[in-house]
């Protein structure tokens, strides 16, 4: 009898915690979800009042222009590379539909490989996120500390607006900041479309 | 009985009696006195001597030249002995009354006479013969005078007319015994004026008559009434031939000619076309008919009619009139010309001769009337066979063959001929098609298809041009999309060509149609 209602409140509880959040997907994709229980991450911030991050404690925040929102940088020793997230944003002449992404997909893929010349190991896959299809591209390239750096690039459209999330780290220790960038893409949310 | 004497020159040519009768006088042959004259002097009618009221006047027909007395035109005079009429380089003078002699000779007045005489210069005399002054009288010889120049003058050719001899001259003496010495004298006397009279009027008698007076404003009345010829002759020319540098004579002249060019320009253009025959005219109708178009055949009807009307017993026109009837309306009711042949029971032709089904009741010309149909529609599909137009061919020979019966002409064979063109064209086609279909050429494949399924009904394109308008409507909607999405990007250039194909792929019903045409107007703008 007991075993029965703790394996039903465990069910139960497995439910509610995976149609909580998009996060519920965080255990099957690797590179798109919200962690459980994010320690490494401050709560939800909002920005201008347009959209909201959940963004790593104790990384630098630095401010961007034109194009670029914000960086925040985390902290290192001395010429050490660590990680970085870059918020980017981008107008659009048309909402990309759901039945746009392949297409887009491809062009921005292309873009990529057009403007990283010494990339390589590109790839691409769309997620599903808060506000719709969201499109992941990824690829290593040489880093300024002369190894390589793997850069996600979590590409976001929100009505005529095309958010870009940019996470960057040594691919050497990629691992270790997967979770986060994961959480992060997935936790970014708009207030209202197209703002 | 009266006559007339005809003289040229000094010459007399002939004489003429004249009984009574009208004497038309001039240079054609018809004319009773035929007095020719190279230089045209004298008219072809020139004059005519009429009897009236017991006397002969020479009448002017409206000749050129005209009637000249004493050196005056005159339109007609009395003819008398001593008169003179100048017709052209003729005189014309009646005989003189006989004077009869003591001794009961008879010499003629004009046997004495060497040339025209004025009337007032006439005189009757007895001419003697100046050799026989002091002689013996005797007789003079009755030999006739010689007559240069004789033929001159022709009769008119007509049959149990007799020329008639010239006048010979005698002389008869005036008596048996010798004549006394003043009797001599006064005789020599006589002869001696009587030779300066004959001199003076022989001398004036040779002269021409003196043409009249330049008159310009005769001549130009002359012109002004249309004789203009008249006015050469009379005047201006005489006038030209005194003065060559008569001025106005000159203008006149010019005038003249120009008018008489324009008279026989007229009456050339005005010479009437040659009518053409019944048989020509029917000639002209008989390619009309074999045309067998009603419309042409009505222009042949039109002709014929116009020749049966003229001449109702032409078998030929008749014969045109049944075939034009045929052609004009095969099953109308036939014409009176072609009524015999309508009424005759129709006589079946075979259908290898081009021959229909036996309608029962019809007549002959309405069976031949549908034979002439069906056979005009046989040699259409044959004519456009022979133009490679198959499919054209192929409805035509079906078409009539619902009309004939079987076995007629070579339609079953020529509907074969036209079957298996098609089938070689659809075959052809075939093979178009899928070229057009391999280079992803969508709309030719497509109709290529279907051609060749019209032509050859065996060839099966249904399941290929479903195929190919999926893929035209894949292709349509990936263009569609990826038109879109670079124009939403910003990859304008690549966003046109790809949303112009979409348009030109899509269905205008295809949801995808309104958001590539609404783009492309956006990038356009």
């Amino acid at each position: 009898m007991y075993r029965a209602l703790a394996a039903v409140l465990v069910l139960g509880m497995a439910c509610l915690f995976t149609t909580a959040h998009p996060g519920a997907q965080a255990g099957s994709d690797p590179w798109y979800g919200l962690q459980a229980r994010p320690q490494n991450l401050d709560e939800p911030k909002v920005f201008t009042g347009a959209f909201q991050i959940q963004l790593p404690k104790n990384w630098h925040l630095a401010p961007g222009y034109t194009g670029t929102i914000f960086s925040i940088v985390e902290n290192t020793k001395k010429w050490q590379t660590g990680g970085v997230i870059t918020l980017e944003h981008q107008r659009l002449l048309a909402s990309l539909e759901p039945s746009m992404m392949a297409t887009a997909s491809e062009r921005f893929l292309k873009d990529a490989q057009d403007r990283e010349a010494q990339g390589k190991q590109f790839n691409v896959s769309l997620k599903n996120g808060a506000n719709g299809p969201v499109i992941l591209i990824q690829y290593d390239r040489p880093g300024v500390s002369g190894s390589d750096d793997h850069v996600a690039q979590y590409l976001i459209p929100v009505g005529l607006v095309l958010y870009r999330v940019v996470c960057v780290a040594p691919t050497a220790t990629i691992e270790k900041y997967r979770p986060m960038f994961a959480h992060v893409a997935a936790s970014f949310k708009t207030a209202k479309a197209g703002s | 009985m009266a006559k007339l004497l005809i003289f040229r020159g000094d010459t007399q040519l002939d004489e003429r009696e004249l009984t009574g009768k009208t004497v038309r006088i001039g240079r054609a042959p018809q004319n009773d006195l035929v007095l020719e004259d190279p230089g045209k002097g004298v008219s072809r009618n020139h004059a005519e001597i009429r009897f009236e009221g017991g006397r002969y006047t020479l009448v002017d027909l409206g000749s050129q030249n005209g009637l000249w007395v004493s050196g005056s035109r005159v339109p007609s005079v009395v003819l008398e002995p001593g008169v003179s009429v100048a017709v052209g380089p003729y005189r014309l003078m009646m005989e003189a009354p006989v004077a009869v002699t003591p001794a009961g000779g008879v010499v003629p007045i004009s046997a004495l006479d060497t040339g025209p005489m004025e009337p007032t210069q006439f005189s009757v005399a007895v001419p003697l013969n100046l050799e026989s002054l002091g002689s013996a009288p005797k007789t003079q010889d009755s030999a006739p005078k010689p007559i240069e120049q004789r033929p001159v003058v022709k009769e008119p050719r007509k049959e149990g007319t007799v020329k008639k001899p010239v006048k010979q001259v005698t002389v008869v003496t005036q008596g048996e015994a010798a004549p006394s010495l003043n009797v001599r004298i006064l005789i020599g006397i006589s002869a001696l004026v009587l030779l300066v009279v004959l001199g003076v009027v022989g001398y004036k008698m040779t002269r021409k008559p003196a043409p009249p007076a330049w008159d310009a404003s005769v001549a130009q009345a002359l012109i002004a009434s249309g004789k203009c010829q008249e006015a050469l002759d009379t005047q201006i020319n005489p006038a030209l031939q005194k003065d060559p540098n008569n001025q106005q004579a000159t203008t006149l002249k010019d005038e003249c000619n120009r008018t008489l060019a324009q008279v026989t320009s007229v009456a050339t253009s005005s010479i009437p076309p040659a009518t053409p025959t019944a048989d020509d005219r029917l000639n002209e109708a008989e390619p009309l008919l074999q045309t067998n178009v009603a419309a042409e055949c009505q222009k042949g009807l039109d002709i014929i009619n116009a020749v049966a009307a003229e001449d109702a017993n032409n078998q030929r026109a008749k014969d045109m009139a049944v075939r034009a009837n045929a052609c004009i309306n095969p099953i109308a009711k036939p014409g009176p010309s072609a009524i015999a042949s309508a009424e005759k029971p129709a006589v079946p032709v075979s259908p290898s001769q081009g021959g229909l089904d036996v309608i029962q009741g019809e007549t002959d010309k309405a069976y031949k009337a549908r034979i002439a149909v069906a056979r005009k529609k046989y040699d259409d599909a044959v004519a456009v066979l022979n133009s490679q137009k198959y499919q054209q061919a192929m409805a035509l020979f079906n078409e009539l063959t619902n009309e004939v019966p079987s076995g007629y002409l070579e339609l079953q064979q020529q509907r074969e001929a036209a079957r298996a063109a098609m089938r070689a064209e659809g075959k052809a086609a075939l093979e178009t098609a899928q070229a057009a279909d391999a280079r992803d050429n969508y709309d030719q494949a497509i109709a290529g298809y279907r051609n060749a399924h019209q032509l050859d009904p065996s060839i099966q394109v249904d399941a290929l041009i479903q195929r190919v308008t999926d893929r035209k409507l894949a292709l349509g909607r990936k263009k569609c999309t990826d038109g879109t999405t670079d124009f939403a990007i910003g990859n304008t250039s690549a966003a046109v060509s790809e949303l112009t194909d979409a348009l030109r792929l899509l269905p205008q019903s295809d949801p995808c149609y309104a958001k590539a045409k609404d783009a492309l107007q956006k990038i356009q703008k």
